[in-house]
């Protein structure tokens, strides 16, 4: 856990340098706005993350005359650092957020392989139920610091995609799954959605998991 | 206002010349009735000094100036405080 100076930042006079963009969330089921002081603490404070992401698939014809065997694996449980370097008063040049991937690939050279990418992000939003602008609706802040991102494909073409994302607001007909998570000990939601199945059977397997991820956040003296 | 010219002696007969007295009467008249808006503020000691403060507070920020981040002072008025 880092520690950081203490610093006055001369913004828009609104907890930020910039102005959020504006979402009317009144059609969203999954919302759980965060304070100015949980916004803040994402936008000036996300030090890093740290992703638990792990996937395989292997494929084995054993049938001659053409015996042959893939084997592609890739995980991310690295610490992620968002700004290496910089401080929390150097984002007070960020007109809107920062985001950061991190990936990694096994097989890309070939048609065939895994991916998986890990995505911190600190923009930030005005959340609104109903018009944006009427600011009698104005509820709170959004944001989806994390996601997750994995593919297994082959012959180019992804056979299985899978999508986690950590935020404040989902449809939940847009997602498979949404429920209820605390990472960085902020309240959000955890959204997934799988695109095709990982596959089982004798010839090719594909699998794998993942754990929520860690959130670091600067401190002050 | 023009400057009140200084009395020489043995040039000017008498602090009497109503002229003079009058001239000298209307600028301390005019210098007691001074006020001053926020954020500046008069004061006159019983010796003649004005004193005149400015109620703003420097203030150490950090700010973004063509694309840097770069600290700079600037000054704001003091909230009033009762």
């Amino acid at each position: 856990m880092p520690t950081a100076t203490p610093f006055t930042a001369l913004g828009r006079g609104n907890g930020f340098p910039f102005c959020p963009t504006k979402v009317d969330v009144s059609t969203f089921d999954n919302v759980r706005e965060l304070t100015l002081a949980e916004a803040m603490k994402i936008f000036w404070n996300l030090y890093s993350g740290t992703p638990t992401l792990s996937y395989s698939w292997t494929y084995t014809s054993p049938t001659p005359p053409n015996p042959e065997s893939y084997s592609y694996s890739a995980s991310l449980n690295s610490e992620v650092v968002l700004t290496p370097d910089k401080y929390p008063h150097d984002r007070v040049c960020y007109v809107s957020g920062i985001s950061l991937n991190e990936s990694e690939s096994d097989g890309t050279e070939e048609d065939r392989g895994v991916f998986l990418r890990f995505q911190l992000s600190t923009f930030i939003r005005r959340l609104y139920n109903g018009v944006t602008t009427d600011e009698d609706n104005f509820i709170g802040y959004g944001a989806f610091p994390a996601r997750y991102w994995t593919e297994l494909y082959g012959s180019f073409v992804p056979f299985y995609i899978k999508m986690i994302s950590y935020g404040t607001h989902f449809k939940s007909s847009d997602w498979d799954s949404v429920s209820p998570v605390t990472i960085g000990g902020i309240d959000l939601f955890k959204a997934e959605r799988e695109i095709g199945t990982e596959p089982s059977g004798t010839d090719i397997v594909a699998g794998g998991t993942e754990s929520d991820p860690t959130l670091d956040f600067y401190t002050y003296p | 206002m023009a400057k009140i010219e200084k009395v020489i002696k043995g040039q000017h007969p008498s602090l009497l010349d109503a002229d003079k007295a009058n001239e000298l009467i209307s600028m301390v008249n005019g210098i007691l009735s001074s006020r001053a808006q926020d954020p500046l503020s008069l004061k006159v000691d019983s010796d003649g000094t004005i004193n005149i403060n400015v109620a703003l507070s420097p203030i150490e920020v950090t700010m973004c100036v063509n694309g840097i981040p770069a600290k700079r002072v600037i000054y704001m008025q003091a909230p009033n405080e009762e």
